[in-house]
Parts: C-alpha cells; structure tokens; sequence
C-alpha cells in the first residue's frame, strides 16, 4: 500500500518543466555542434539547424590533441578518485566510530498499544480480534479502596456498599500495617524505627498532594519508606492481630459475605506476621491477599501460599513473561496480576496469560491508567481465557472517561467495560481540553517536552 | 599486528595505568595516515597562506611582513565590500534556488512514474558536464547577438530588443546565478532523493491511517525528515557557490562594471592583473570567517539531532 503519493498531473507537470530546464543547454550544445561555423553566428538562431554537419566533430579529432586530452582527464580523474576514497573511507570510519548517545526506551509498553491500535485502524478490526479473538463481551472491573479516612471496618464497608450500589461486582480495599500505627501495642519493631517510618509515611503523604518537583534531598527523606518488606523488622503483635481481624468482620458484616473482596498494601510486614495474619483472615474467604512481600522473592511466595488458605496474587512491577514464570513455577501465586503498561505491552500481557493459564493460575490485570491504557487491557481482559477482573481506580473520578473522545456512552455499564467494536483500541483522540483542566499543579502546560525528567527523582521501586 | 604493536596478552587486555602509554601510541600510530594528510594537504598551504597574506608580497618581488596592513587595507576598501556583497547574493540566491528545484524535483523522480530511471539519469547530467563546458554553452545562449534565448523572447513578442543579459548590470549576477543553478540542481536532487528513499513507508501509513493528505505528509513526515540533509546539502552547496570562479570568470569576468565580481574574482584580479599577491591572499582569507561560521552552525545543528 503506497499512502504517499503526488497527483499525477503535478508530477508530470513538475518532471516535464525539469526536463526542459535540464535538456534545453545540453540540447543546443548537441545543435551548434551540428551547425555549419557560418550558421552559428546567424542573428535570431532558430530552435533546429538549417543544415547539419558533422565537420566540428571530424576537425575536433583530426586537427586537435582531442585523444591526449581525453587520457590526460581520465589518468587525473583516476587518481585523484583513489586518494578520495582511500582517505575518505578512513575518515569516514573514525567519524562514525565518535560516540553517539543513545537512549534506552522506557514506555515500550505503551509503543506497542500504540502500534496494535494503528495496526487496528490500519485493517480495520478491533484489536481483540487480532489478539486471537473474544471469550467475553463484557470486562469485569474490580473497584479499588484506600483505606485514607476509614479507619475502622464500618466506614470501609460503607465505601465498600457505595461500590456495589453503582453495580461493581469485585471489590477490593486496602489493609495494612500503616492503620495501625495510632494503636498502641499492635506492632513490634526496633524501637525508634516506628516514629521515623511514621513521619516518611505522612510528610510523604501531604506531598503526594503537593506541586513541588521530586528532589534528591525529599528522596532522602523517603529512603526508609524503600525498605523492602522483610527488611524492616516490623511484626504484628497479637493485639494488632486482633484489630485487623475485627476491622475485616466489620466490613464483611456491611458488605455481606458474598462479593469478592481483595486485600491491597498490607505494608512493611515480614512473611511469618502475614501467615499469622492470613490464617486468621482464612475465614473471611478473601479474593486474594495482593503483593505481600517484593515479587522478586519466589520462595517466601511459595511458603507464603503453601501457609495460608487465601490466594496469593503479585505481578504489577514485572516486566516480560519470562519474569513471571519462575513464581508460576514454585505455586507461589494463585493469581497473576500483570498491567499492560508494565508487562510489555498487550500481546506481551497475552502471552503471560495464557501461560498463568497452564498452570490452573487465574489473571487480574492491574490497572491505574487513562481510558487509553483502560482499553488496551479491556482488548487484552476479553482475548484471555482465564481472566478474572479489571482493576479501576477512578470510580470517584467524574472526568475520568472525559479523557478520550469517542469512547462508548456511558463507558461503565454495571461494573463492566465493554471494549468497542471499532478499528483499533475504539478511541478517536485525546481531549485536550479535559486533559488542560486537569493538569498537575507542578507541570502548567500540555505536551511539555519531558527533558526535565532526566533530571527528576521518582517514587519507582522495583516492587509495590 | 607485528612487533613493536599490540600483541593480546592478557597483561595487555588488564586496564592498569601502565597499559596507557600503549594505547596512546598505538592510536597515534592509527591516526598517523590522517594526520599526515590533513597537515600536508590542508595545514602546511594554509600556513603558507595566512603568512603570505602578513606580507606585501607582489608577483617577481621579495614580500617584506606588513602586520595587519593588507586587512586594513581592505576594510577601507569599497571594492571588497562589493565583492563580498555580490559573493552573498549569488551564493545565498543560487542555493535557495537549487534547495527549491532541487526539493521539487526529488520529490517527483521518487514518485512511481513510468520510466523512472531514465527522467532520473537525465536530470542528473548537468552535475557531470564540466563547470566550463555548462558556463560556455549558457554564455552562448545569453548573447544579444545570436542567443538562443533573446532569439526565442523577440519571436514570442515578449521582448522588443535583444536584452545583453550578461552585459547590464541590472540583469548580470541573476544571469550568473542561474548558470550556477543550472549546474547544482543535480546534487540537490539527488541528495533529496536519496533522504526520501530511506524515509520509513510505515510512517506514511501511521500518517494516512490518521488522515493525513499528501500535502500533510510533506511538512510533517518529509520535511522533518530531510531537515538534516537539506542543512548538510546546503551547507556545502553554500561552500561551493561561494567559492566558484569558473562560471563568473569564463562569462563576465566580473563585470559588468563589478557587477558581478564576487570574492574569488577579485582575489584573482588582485593577484594576476595588479600582481599584490599578499593583499589578493589576505581578500581570499578574509572571507574564511563566512565559513568557519556556516560550518559551525551546521555541526551544532547535527549535534543537536543526535543529543
């Protein structure tokens, strides 16, 4: 498929009027070398000799040097052609031998759900179908919960109940170490180390909200927030044991025992206070207990599962499918739980699916993301057999679904997605203006060149 | 590698202080062909000709050195002035000119017409007749007594006397302009062309899937593009226009009246009509800021590309 093309006319037009401009001197070249030496000094010439001759052409090579000429050019031409070259070529290699700085690319995930959607509109087929085709029509979402301002198990099952009255059907809510830290003897560890974490924890916690840039002395400040889980020496107590168990029944008394319901950000807590924990949670019937320890520990994962009668689930920080294997292969998960944007990409989201699949694993897909990624893994959600739910994070975003223009009215129906079934992922563009009004305080314009970012430090571990 | 080089021992692989000294050598040695080239071709003249311009060396006399005193000739010299002015004119017009047809041009021949090769190969001649040969046929074509193209005005009607295009000042330097652009083209095109081959088709595809015309494809996908060969052709183009003597000196000489006395012609005059070879060098030198400036500007401009 040819797409760049120039009318043919103006082609034509064009190349003709070069050819006379280029053809026209060497053309009367050729005519005066033909013409008589008398017909060459005729006032008003016209466009073709009168008469013809080739008497220039016999006088040229009977009475001048023409043949010595014609070698002497060639013997210079020849020899100064060979040092050309010879010396170019060396230069030539030692300039392309002069460092060149390359960039490594982040956001390969998001290339490759850019490059399925052209592909997409390119063909003219959703997506999905060309990840192989639909098990599903509809996405089931899952509705996240931060545990900010609920701190006992009523107001969570509140929030909770609210979800289920807009028709989500998957719950899930954080519960972790950090609603302890006012309780008085509900976690253990080095004395000292609890005031400093608690005080990383808040300052960090109203920065969230804050404009400032990320800088290497605020990043300081956070490192004892980078702890990975095990390192930190933090346990439960009994009595912390007690609470959280009495904050879970509380909410489960409010929601009612039958809607799933997953357990996120149970903090810095090493593997023998979470299988305390998870033994006592047993009852509850949990969805999942979410990214206990950092991901890269494949062996406290298998004890971890192996100890507790609550799915185990991890995958949000890993990159590619051969990263998710080994966790597979120990039965340390019984969910995965990769993003589209961190996994590689959608077909990279697929793949890893479909080998979770092999080993009787289920698939949530995490998700954090615009209406664009939103698509990208609602594409990927209906094209895998084993898919379980959708994370969504925005349901107390109103603008949300305002991001992207074209998107199907309304685009959550009853706690489901349904990904459309037009030429790519099924947006038109981008909406500037809801993009515009939007914008974090810290970063006033839109589509800035990202060059500031070199220079930015980040809240990136490697694990959640 | 024999004696006296590198031998891979693997004392030699370990990166100790003491291993530096060899690598110094070995890549002077490696340099060394350049080097002596650079230095002999372009260095040693170049000295020669900054000291020769420090003198006022005339053709058949010994020079005595003089200090800036040809430079200060010069800035108080209306006639380097004018040259300089008309050295601009005619390389900045005539480039323009090439990088526009040149652009044009390049953009029809990688269109898939029929005989594509064959437009392709004779727009391509003029690069290779020789720069006397195109400036002698078109000094030919110009004249008012028996040109071709005063013949073709007058039968049109669009003239009513044969105009002496190389002879009035008013028309000499866009006359010698356009034999320069006649000549150039060529390598415009063909520089052109060549960016265009490489130009990923995928990205035209990407482009019209969103809905971009041929005209949109042009200034977002082709112009960005060849940018960089478009700077680098013009850039060179420039040097060259700059420098040529061939087409002014064989067509007007640089007249007429100075009309189109650029800096190479006056530096010639100066040095073989009035024999001041010190003040003709220092006229040709002093034109090397032009270009130490243009190439400047242009390896920034890479080197902002490739960061």
């Amino acid at each position: 498929m040819r797409t760049f093309r120039m009318r043919r006319r103006y082609a034509w037009g064009l190349l003709v009027a070069g050819l006379l401009w280029t053809t026209f001197p060497l053309y009367w070249m050729l005519v005066t070398s033909l013409k008589p030496v008398a017909d060459m000094f005729m006032p008003l010439p016209s466009l073709w000799p009168s008469r013809v001759t080739l008497a220039n052409y016999v006088d040229l090579l009977a009475n001048t040097g023409f043949v010595t000429f014609v070698r002497n050019s060639l013997a210079v031409g020849l020899v100064a052609m060979v040092f050309s070259v010879m010396i170019s070529t060396l230069a030539a290699y030692s300039i392309t031998r002069l460092p060149l700085p390359g960039r490594q690319g982040g956001g390969v995930s998001g290339v490759e759900v850019a490059l399925w959607d052209l592909a997409g509109k390119a063909y003219g087929v959703p997506v999905y179908q060309l990840l192989g085709g639909k098990f599903r029509d509809g996405v089931r979402l899952y509705c996240d919960t931060d545990a900010h301002g609920k701190g006992d198990g009523r107001a969570m099952g509140q929030a909770l109940k609210a979800r289920l009255a807009k028709g989500f059907t998957f719950l899930k809510m954080d519960l972790g170490a950090s609603l302890l830290f006012d309780v008085e003897g509900a976690l253990s560890a080095p004395l000292g180390f609890l005031d400093q974490f608690k005080a990383a924890w808040r300052t960090a916690e109203t920065r969230q909200a804050s404009p400032q840039p990320q800088s290497a002395e605020r990043r300081r400040e956070e490192e004892v927030l980078h702890i990975p889980h095990p390192f930190a020496g933090l346990q439960l107590t009994e009595k912390g044991l007690d609470w959280l168990e009495g904050y879970v029944a509380e909410v489960r008394s409010v929601i009612g025992p039958e809607v799933p319901l997953a357990i996120d950000h149970l903090g810095h807590l090493n593997v023998e206070s979470l299988i305390r924990l998870g033994r006592r949670l047993e009852k509850y019937h949990l969805a999942w207990l979410e990214d206990p320890v950092p991901w890269q520990y494949t062996d406290q994962y298998a004890r971890l599962s192996r100890a507790v009668a609550i799915p185990i689930c991890t995958g949000e920080d890993i990159y590619l499918k051969e990263n998710f294997r080994p966790l597979l292969e120990r039965g340390g998960v019984s969910v995965i739980h990769p993003d589209v944007l961190t996994a590689g990409g959608m077909l990279e989201t697929k793949k890893i699916a479909d080998m979770a699949a092999e080993y009787g694993v289920p698939v949530a897909l995490h998700m954090a993301e615009s209406p664009v990624g939103c698509l990208a893994a609602a594409h990927v959600a209906v094209a895998i057999e084993n898919f379980l739910a959708l994370e969504f994070h925005a349901a107390d975003v109103a603008w949300w679904s305002d991001l992207a223009a074209g998107l199907p009215e309304p685009f959550i129906r009853d706690g489901f997605i349904y990904p459309p079934d037009r030429p790519g992922l099924g947006i038109d563009d981008l909406n500037d203006e809801v993009l515009r009004e939007h914008l974090h305080p810290g970063i006033p314009g839109l589509w800035e060149p990202t060059d500031g970012w070199n220079e930015t430090w980040a809240h990136d571990r490697l694990w959640s | 590698m024999g004696e006296g080089g590198v031998t891979l021992s693997p004392s030699a692989l370990h990166r100790g202080p003491s291993q530096r000294p060899v690598d110094l050598i070995t890549g002077l040695l490696m340099v060394a062909p350049l080097l002596v080239v650079i230095v002999g071709v372009m260095g040693a003249p170049l000295l020669q000709a900054v000291s020769l311009s420090l003198t006022d060396k005339r053709i058949g006399l010994p020079g005595t050195f003089v200090g800036w005193g040809n430079y200060g000739r010069l800035v108080h010299d209306p006639l380097f002035w004018l040259a300089v002015r008309n050295s601009f004119l005619y390389a900045f017009g005539a480039v323009a000119l090439k990088l526009l047809a040149g652009f044009g041009l390049a953009l029809v021949l990688n269109e898939e017409l029929p005989w594509r090769g064959l437009w392709r190969a004779i727009i391509l001649i003029p690069w290779a007749v020789p720069e006397l040969v195109a400036a002698l046929t078109w000094r030919w074509m110009y004249s008012d007594t028996n040109g071709i193209i005063n013949a073709l005005l007058l039968r049109a009607g669009l003239i009513e006397f044969p105009v002496p295009w190389l002879g009035s000042p008013q028309t000499a330097l866009a006359a010698v302009v356009l034999i320069n652009v006649w000549k150039g083209v060529p390598f415009f095109t063909f520089s052109l062309l060549g960016g265009l081959q490489v130009i990923d088709a995928e990205l035209y595809e990407a482009a019209a899937i969103d809905g971009a015309g041929w005209a949109s494809q042009v200034r977002h996908i082709v112009l960005p593009a060849l940018a960089p060969v478009m700077v680098i052709a013009s850039l060179l183009s420039t040097i060259w226009t700059f420098n040529d003597f061939t087409t002014i000196f064989v067509t007007t000489g640089g007249g007429p009246a100075y009309a189109t006395t650029t800096v190479p012609i006056l530096t010639y005059e100066k040095a073989f009509w009035n024999l001041e070879l010190g003040y003709a060098v220092a006229t040709s030198l002093a034109a090397a800021p032009v270009f130490i400036g243009l190439i400047v500007l242009a390896t920034r401009l890479f080197a902002g590309r490739e960061r």
